[in-house]
């Protein structure tokens, strides 16, 4: 078939279309981009090492220069109105 | 670099691979993209990839297949991820220009515009089979597909192709 024989044609053209390779040179790239890729990895984990100290470290100086600053924790209590028994008053009985 | 296989003794030199497997894979990334820079780009990426797997290498598939598969994962990803920029482009910089260049870069294409209009999982199945000359059992275990997967797909872009090579392609 008419169709078949261009494609097979055009297979036989791809399969000749042959690149010529700097093999070398390609090599020394690769080792480019491995030490690149070796380099940006252990700037991530330095990176991550830092915020991980800088995070102890701030939260340790909170702690110790504000003791008090941090959550307000509210204690709700519900109580009753007796007058009104089907409301409910609620205030505040401690803060810290 | 030197990875030495566990369960085999067995001692794999990076540049042994790399001697041993270069012309191989070249052939594959030179006809799986098309310009010099992706060309060469693709390859590196491919070695890169070795590189960092080959320390995971139990020998369970032979070393041409496992470098096959790695190679053929590289090459799909490549084109996903060139054609995800190609669209973010045509987002960024209007629909009139982007075509325009795309024109551009078809007629630098030449033989290859037919490959062209495969998506990137069809160019491979084509290629493997009908220029690598593989069989659909063996496409099938380097791609990871079923037989008949890689059957249906290589029927569909042998279609498509032929409808271009013989100037009904719609592009």
């Amino acid at each position: 078939m008419e169709k078949d024989k261009v494609y097979r044609e055009y297979i036989e053209r791809i399969k000749g279309a042959e690149v010529p390779l700097d093999a070398e040179r390609m090599f020394g790239r690769i080792g480019e981009r491995i030490g690149r890729r070796r380099q940006m990895n252990g700037l991530t984990l330095a990176g991550a090492l830092v915020l991980i100290m800088v995070g102890i470290l701030s939260y340790s100086f909170g702690r110790a220069y504000f003791p008090a600053s941090g959550v307000t924790v509210s204690e709700y209590v519900f109580q009753q109105n007796e007058s009104n028994p089907d409301s409910v008053i609620n205030y505040v009985v401690a803060e810290r | 670099m030197v990875i030495s296989l566990m369960e085999e003794e067995v001692k794999i030199d990076f540049a042994d691979v790399y001697n041993g497997c270069r012309e191989q894979v070249w052939r594959l990334a030179s006809r799986y993209v098309f310009t010099r820079e992706d060309r060469e780009d693709l390859f590196q990426e491919i070695f890169v990839n070795i590189h960092r797997a080959l320390p995971r290498f139990r020998g369970e598939s032979s070393l041409s297949t496992w470098i096959y598969r790695i190679a053929v994962n590289a090459s799909i990803n490549h084109l996903k991820k060139q054609k995800r920029h190609a669209m973010l482009k045509k987002m960024l910089a209007g629909l009139r220009i982007v075509e325009d260049e795309i024109q551009i870069v078809e007629t630098e294409l030449g033989d290859f515009k037919p490959l062209n209009k495969l998506n990137p999982r069809q160019r491979m199945i084509l290629l493997l089979s009908d220029v690598e000359d593989k069989k659909l059992e063996e496409i099938s275990s380097i791609m990871g597909l079923p037989v008949g997967t890689v059957k249906s797909n290589l029927h569909r872009a042998r279609d498509i192709v032929k409808k271009e090579v013989n100037g009904n392609g719609k592009g």
